[in-house]
């Protein structure tokens, strides 16, 4: 795959942030951090959650820890890293809720009903409609579809191989259609009641 | 968020596909503008806790550990290959052996108690003293 060529800035940026200059640090989370707190919410299925951050904090400090540089965009290096720690991240807060099973009504709310409720009924229907894929699922959609990451590359992300995440991909597309249609659907009966 | 999607040549049908999911993901993050104020406020934490990493994985310590957990998965399946082999194959063979001289010897009795007189091919030298 083609890849954009890579930014001497950044390399620099990143190798001076690895050398422990704040400045570059601060340069790099400037730049990138948003776009990595996307990956980290569509990942997570949480938007406006806090612990996107810890995502994100994570997902930088392996990137400055690690003395490989990336062959491509810097930035999608290290969305992929996020995605990666995202998921690991919910892996271990699942372990976490299995050793302590919360009281009734306690604990993280679901994805869908983290959803802003400032945003738009469109958005919070798109986000619903992803918060009923795996985690997995959103990752490989989001590295694979948004990401435009070969299947590939996005197994040796999420530690998978080639053909699970081929076929990952392809269930994942027809789950959300069908979650997408289910939403049009329920808003359409809904505007019909209005009425 | 999509530049690798921008540089790519041609659509493939799998990227046809993808498109409503690419649409989807976009829309749903594409609202609320990301907090970045407590992550550059991170950033030298973030610095020296990459810098602890560096420190803790170039330790013989931490060096032993990664070799360590890379061959200890596999000498644990190369002894319980070798554990199954020893327990399997000798012990085939000894218990053919065990079980001729049990039989051997039981004939032996059952002949001195039945004639009174020692057989002459006791292979027991206890029961062959005995006898005699």
């Amino acid at each position: 795959m083609p890849m954009p060529p890579l930014d001497p800035d950044d390399v620099e940026t990143l190798k001076a942030a690895r050398a422990g200059d704040p400045e570059a640090g601060a340069a790099l989370a400037r730049v990138h951090g948003p776009s990595m707190l996307r990956t980290a919410w569509n990942v997570a299925g949480r938007y406006a959650a806090a612990e996107a951050e810890d995502m994100v904090q994570e997902a930088f400090i392996a990137a400055l820890t690690t003395s490989a540089l990336p062959t491509g965009d810097i930035g999608a290096w290290l969305r992929a890293i996020t995605a990666r720690k995202a998921l690991d991240w919910l892996r271990q807060e699942a372990r976490r809720r299995e050793r302590s099973l919360p009281e009734p009504g306690e604990g993280a709310p679901e994805p869908a009903a983290q959803a802003s409720a400032a945003a738009p009924f469109a958005v919070i229907a798109v986000r619903r409609a992803l918060g009923k894929l795996s985690p997995l699922d959103r990752a490989v959609l989001t590295l694979v579809d948004l990401e435009g990451f070969s299947m590939a590359e996005a197994a040796g992300v999420i530690g998978s191989t080639t053909v699970a995440v081929k076929w990952r991909a392809v269930r994942a597309r027809r789950r959300l259609r069908v979650a997408i249609e289910g939403e049009a659907d329920a808003r359409a009966g809904g505007s019909e009641n209005d009425v | 968020m999509s530049e690798r999607r921008g540089s790519r040549p041609g659509a493939s049908h799998s990227n046809r596909t993808g498109i409503l999911a690419r649409e989807v993901l976009r829309r749903a993050s594409a609202h609320g503008e990301p907090e970045i104020a407590r992550l550059i406020d991170a950033v030298p934490a973030m610095l020296a806790e990459a810098e602890r990493r560096r420190r803790v994985s170039s330790m013989p310590a931490a060096r032993i550990s990664a070799v360590a957990g890379l061959w200890l998965p596999r000498l644990a399946v190369a002894t319980v290959l070798l554990l199954a082999v020893a327990l399997l194959w000798p012990r085939g063979s000894v218990s053919t052996r065990d079980r001729s001289a049990t039989v051997d010897s039981a004939a032996s009795l059952d002949a001195w108690l039945v004639t009174g007189r020692a057989p002459s091919s006791v292979p027991d030298p206890v029961l062959d003293a005995l006898v005699r």
